[in-house]
């Protein structure tokens, strides 16, 4: 420490002007926990010049210093096959961008005959590294060893024990880092020669007492059934079911608090602001607005819950082994169904999800079916407009016809988006290499209760974010389009309203207003599917999160009926055109509103978020398109079927 | 860790120039151990790179542990630790069996 | 291909331990002939001298050569030398003593290194009695002396670590009241 005090006295401000340390290792080596608690979870977030790979860097302090701590791609060697690990090579070179000074190296102590490969391949960049041991207590609760003096020694660097989840060797790990310039290095590289390195890890191995966890007797009971070609596609399906089934079931009384809460306050707002515009600014648009959206936090959560418990136990791993035949058919593999599952929540974590997939080709694949899978922004739309189709008693032998309908829905997007990343598979670009698949099975661990509250929170934060951001923007600007221009009382008079009457005065506001001339300036394009202006606005303001459509229709009939916004959906007719005087809402226009909303994509951040993960302005252009042209013209087929069965 | 070549009888499937049986890691069923011979992927020297970086180099011991309900992928055990691969990779290691 | 390492010397930048299996060439001395390519490496004055350990072979390098351009040529010339047990044609030390004093010096180190420290965190000391013929005699003291936990782990601890670096060793012996089973295999 004496002599490695070059940055004396000055506080260093910029990050980079820090020591920039880098974390690496093979996926599921724990790398994730290791940076968590190393930069106690400020981790900011960003991507790589030139390609956009997702990257993570945080600051961790050590002593009186500062160090930046990134943390790279995970990979299981250093020639690359996918674009993550093209990412970590040029990291590793400095080429684009700075050469980390130092590295930490993550390695599964239960695994050390294959990872220490992967050290071998990283020593021998002559980087000054650290090798840091995780997953310590698994390795002893098994019965293995590893003396890791002893290890240090024979690796020729300095090597820190640590269980990354509990916090257990942090201290050590940081007390390593503040002598990072004076961290021995092999006095020769390890050997790249796979024969040679294999008996070098050998000699290691013999050398630190290594001693071999015994086979998780859990695991192999668990999977003796979990993986079972019969009974663990049972498990596999009952696993679905009680998944959806309880995001859906047990969210419904948190929705209906969140939902109670908001009535409350819209109705203190009523009562206590006397302003007409700012009341109706407040209530309707503000709080009737981001109350809709909001609901739907309760079963974002719960989500995210279910799937980071199923990924952190595990399960996942399981999962993509029984799926991946199936998803082959599709041309993917299994860790993409973990993706497209994850989108049923919202396809931005399923599109983030993608990253695991080493090849390009797929992950643009799953990327461009993602959008199709049911995400939960589309169940208040689904939830309103089936009860406008189903009658709620209605029944199809033991089923209630409603939840029927949501299933088919459910199940159109699960088709839709099998075939739509099998028809990018096939049609996408033919010249590049097939990836390989390969898929580790981590034996069954419970995950920290630490890492699911953070993928929770992480989840519900944006979620938040989206809506105090775009859905209040797009809510507000929506109200004033719906309420201006002004009308003077004379005006109205004078084309007969009576304005005694405050239903007919808002129903004429409504029908005056800037919305409804924009509304009708799309007509011609979503005429053919029974969309009057009102549905055109609503269609227009889900483009940005679709959530809102329902928040806008909701406004739209509040506007016209405040009392009673349901009857008046129900009662809505169309107000010019050819088809003045009929109800909006049949089944044949509902089944192309919930057709359209089935396969458009109407979401605003997952397109910035496909922006973001492929680093270029095509694919979030070709998603749009093809999304939209296709949401067309399949709710024209659903608008024209159902039509010729209900006549 | 000493070597010993094993030596197996043909397996009815006669080879045009194999001189032992030479099969593949997609030719074992479940619970059968062999040891890798060599890795050869033709065309992508990158993936038998991996491969190797997987575990599969010629000398080491892998066990089939199961294969999936369509019977792709498979589960392998290789040192220490278990891995899923295709039968498309798999194909990719060659192996002489051996018994336990 | 023979399971192979190298590891530094403290104090000796140009010597360069290689940790082999123990059994694999059991003795002790300056090699005086070794299979071809290693032996070119010594005529040729890549290596100055070369030694063989219990479980380690021992290269100096030559002058005006360094580790990182030497390093993996001698590493091949090692396995490739290795590969033939036979080839190797070494002058053994003179008499059991001198592998004695070894033992002792090894020990030493470990009692005033890790092992010592480890004793210590437990509030114990392990001392040094004697060494004879391959047989170690240690005395524990402190919080250690009575807990048979804490001895068996103090115990095997010394003696793997020994082991490690001198396989010839036969048995760490505890010279407390109650006595160690001597070390198995």
């Amino acid at each position: 420490m004496s002599n490695s005090c070059h940055e004396s006295g000055q506080p260093a401000a910029q990050l980079t002007q820090l020591p920039q340390v880098a974390l690496v290792g093979a996926p599921n080596a724990g790398k994730t926990s290791v940076f968590n608690a190393l930069t106690g979870l400020k981790a900011k977030t960003g991507n790589y010049p030139g390609v956009t790979v997702s990257r993570f860097a945080g600051t961790c302090r050590a002593g009186d210093r500062k160090f930046a701590v990134e943390d790279l791609p995970g990979s299981y060697g250093l020639d690359p096959v996918s674009l993550d690990e093209q990412v970590l090579v040029d990291v590793l070179d400095g080429d684009g961008m700075r050469a980390p000074d130092a590295l930490l190296i993550v390695v599964d102590a239960t695994t050390l005959r294959r990872s220490l490969g992967f050290v071998a391949q990283v020593l021998a960049r002559g980087l000054p590294s650290c090798v840091v041991l995780s997953f310590t207590d698994e390795l002893l609760r098994r019965q293995g060893a590893v003396d890791v003096d002893a290890l240090s020694q024979a690796l020729g660097v300095p090597v820190v024990a640590v269980v990354g989840h509990r916090g257990h060797g942090i201290a050590e790990l940081r007390e390593q880092l503040l002598d990072w310039r004076d961290w021995p290095t092999p006095v020769i590289p390890p050997p790249v020669d796979p024969g040679e390195r294999d008996a070098w890890v050998e000699s290691v191995l013999s050398y630190a007492g290594y001693r071999v966890a015994q086979p998780h007797g859990l695991t192999r009971r668990l999977d003796a059934v979990l993986l079972h070609p019969l009974l663990g596609t049972v498990v596999f399906f009952a696993v679905m079911v009680l998944f959806f089934q309880t995001v859906f079931a047990l969210a419904a009384p948190l929705q209906g608090g969140v939902e109670a809460f908001f009535g409350v306050l819209s109705e203190w707002v009523a009562a206590h602001v006397t302003n007409p515009w700012l009341s109706g600014l407040l209530g309707d648009a503000l709080i009737g607005g981001v109350g809709g959206v909001l609901v739907f936090l309760p079963q974002i959560m719960l989500l995210f819950l279910l799937i980071s418990l199923l990924e952190g136990v595990g399960y996942m791993s399981r999962a993509a082994f029984l799926m991946d035949r199936v998803m082959g058919r599709a041309g993917l593999e299994g860790r993409a169904f973990v993706a497209l599952l994850s989108s049923f929540a919202c396809a931005i974590p399923g599109i983030m999800a993608t990253r695991t997939l080493p090849s390009a080709k797929d992950r643009i694949a799953t990327m461009m079916a993602a959008p199709l899978v049911t995400c939960a922004a589309r169940l208040p739309v689904y939830v309103v407009l089936i009860g406008l189709l189903v009658d709620p008693a209605a029944t199809f032998g033991p089923f209630g016809l409603q939840g029927l309908v949501m299933f088919g829905l459910y199940l159109l997007g699960a088709v839709s988006a099998m075939l739509a990343a099998w028809a990018f598979k096939k049609f996408g670009d033919r010249r590049s290499q097939p990836t390989p698949f390969y898929l580790e099975m981590p034996p069954y661990r419970l995950p920290s209760p630490r890492a699911i509250l953070l993928a929770v929170w992480g989840a519900a934060s944006s979620f938040l974010r989206k809506c105090s951001t775009i859905i209040v923007a797009t809510t507000m600007v929506l109200w004033l389009l719906l309420n201006l221009p002004l009308h003077s009382t004379e005006q109205m008079q004078a084309t007969g309203v009576d304005t005694a009457d405050s239903a007919a005065v808002s129903a004429y506001v409504v029908d005056h207003s800037y919305a409804a001339e924009v509304g009708r300036l799309v007509a011609p394009v979503f005429d053919p599917l029974g969309f009057d202006w009102r549905i055109n606005v609503g269609v227009l303001s889900a483009q940005s999160a679709r959530e809102t459509f329902v928040a806008t229709l909701g406004q739209v009939a509040a506007a016209e009926d405040p009392e009673d916004p349901g009857d008046a959906l129900r009662a809505m007719t169309y107000s010019d055109g050819p088809r003045a005087g009929e109800p909006v809402f049949t089944a044949p226009t509902i089944a192309a509103l919930l057709v359209y909303f089935a396969f458009a994509l109407q979401c605003m951040a997952t397109v910035g978020v496909i922006r973001r993960e492929t680093g270029t302005w095509r694919w979030p252009l070709v998603a749009f398109g093809y999304l939209t042209v296709t949401a067309w013209l399949m709710a024209y087929l659903a608008r024209t079927v159902t039509a010729f069965f209900v006549g | 860790m000493t070597s010993r070549t094993f030596e197996q009888g043909t397996d009815g499937r006669p080879r045009a120039e194999a001189r032992y049986d030479q099969r593949t890691l997609a030719d074992l069923m479940p619970t059968a151990t062999a040891q890798v011979v060599s890795v050869s992927v033709p065309g992508s020297p990158a993936v038998a790179r991996r491969l190797a970086d997987l575990g599969f180099t010629p000398g080491t011991v892998v066990r089939v542990l199961r294969r999936a309900p369509l019977r792709d992928p498979l589960i392998y055990q290789v040192k220490d630790y278990e891995i899923c691969l295709r039968r498309a990779q798999a194909s990719c290691v060659n192996v002489v069996e051996v018994d336990r | 291909m023979v399971p192979l390492h190298p590891q530094r010397c403290a104090d000796e930048p140009d010597l360069l331990r290689w940790v082999i299996p123990a059994d694999l060439l059991e003795s002790v001395g300056v090699v005086a002939a070794a299979p071809p390519p290693l032996a070119g490496l010594l005529a040729d004055g890549t290596l100055a001298e070369l030694r063989l350990e219990p479980a380690a072979v021992l290269t100096r390098l030559g002058p005006r050569h360094s580790w990182g351009d030497q390093g993996p040529r001698v590493r091949g010339a090692l396995h490739a030398a290795l590969g033939e047990p036979g080839g190797w044609h070494v002058v053994p030390d003179s008499g059991e003593r001198v592998g004695d004093t070894e033992l002792r010096t090894l020990t030493q180190q470990l009692l005033d290194g890790p092992v010592g420290q480890f004793a210590a965190a437990h509030g114990g000391r392990i001392d040094l009695v004697d060494v004879r013929d391959g047989v170690v005699t240690v005395r524990l003291a402190g919080a250690c002396n009575g807990c048979p936990a804490a001895r068996s782990t103090l115990h095997g601890q010394l003696e793997r670590r020994l082991r490690q670096r001198y396989p010839a060793l036969r048995a760490v012996v505890d010279h407390s009241p109650r006595l160690i089973r001597p070390a198995p295999r």
